[in-house]
C-alpha cells in the first residue's frame, strides 16, 4: 500500500546554510532526462533516457537587511558563486517518509527591485543543480 | 598536497543519480565523490593507528 500523498506546508529550503522558508512562496528541484538517439533499423524510432540535468527553482520575496537577514543582501554577497542547498519538503527529521536532497549550485545573481506600486517584490533563483543531488534517508 | 585514503564509505543511507549506497558500504571513487565527502555523507575508513606497548616496571611498591 503506498503511503499518503504529502502537503507542502513547512519544507526546508537552504542555500549555504541559511533557510530561506519564511521568506520562500515555492520550490522545485525537477529534473529533466536528456534522450539518446537509439535508433537502428530493428528499433526506427529509438531513444532511450540519457544523462539528466536537475534545476532548482525558488520564488522568494525580496527584503533588505543585514547578512542573513535580508533575501538581496544575503544572495547578493555570494552571488556566482558556488554554495550548497539542501530542500526537503517537512522540517521533521530526515527519514525514509522525510527524504533530504543535497546540492550544489552556483547561486544566481537576483534582481534589486522588481515591483510595482504597492506591490511586494517575488523574484525566482533559477539555477542548475552540479552533478545530481544527493538523497539521504537518515 | 591532500593524500587521500583509498576507501570511502557512506555514513548514512544515500542515493547518487542511479546508485544507492547503504551505511557502511564502500562507495567507489568517480566525479561524486569529493561533493559527498564536502557534504558528509561519506567519510574515510579511518586509518589504523598503532599504539605503541607500555611496560610496567617498577612498579612494585611496598603498601
Amino acid at each position: 500500500m503506498l503511503a499518503d500523498p504529502v502537503v507542502l506546508e513547512s519544507p526546508v529550503i537552504t542555500i549555504d546554510s541559511i533557510d530561506y522558508v519564511c521568506a520562500a512562496r515555492s520550490v522545485r528541484l525537477i529534473p529533466s532526462d536528456m534522450k539518446a538517439d537509439v535508433k537502428t533499423f530493428c528499433n526506427p524510432g529509438g531513444e532511450r533516457p540519457s544523462s539528466t540535468t536537475w534545476t532548482l527553482d525558488v520564488e522568494l520575496l525580496l527584503s533588505f537587511g543585514a547578512v542573513n537577514t535580508g533575501t538581496w543582501n544575503t544572495l547578493n554577497a555570494i552571488r556566482k558563486l558556488r554554495k550548497t542547498c539542501t530542500v526537503k519538503y517537512d522540517d521533521a527529521a530526515t527519514t525514509v517518509s522525510n527524504p533530504l536532497a543535497t546540492f550544489d549550485i552556483y547561486v544566481p545573481t537576483i534582481p534589486f527591485v522588481d515591483g510595482k506600486i504597492g506591490d511586494s517584490m517575488p523574484v525566482t533563483i533559477t539555477a542548475i543543480v552540479i552533478g545530481e543531488p544527493v538523497f539521504t534517508t537518515a | 598536497m591532500n593524500i587521500q585514503p583509498k576507501t570511502f564509505r557512506a555514513t548514512t543511507d544515500l542515493t547518487v543519480g542511479r546508485a544507492t549506497f547503504k551505511t557502511g558500504e564502500v562507495v567507489p571513487s568517480g566525479p561524486h565523490l569529493d561533493r559527498l565527502i564536502a557534504y558528509g555523507f561519506v567519510a574515510a575508513d579511518e586509518a589504523k593507528t598503532t599504539t605503541p606497548k607500555t611496560t610496567k616496571e617498577g612498579s612494585d611498591h611496598a603498601g
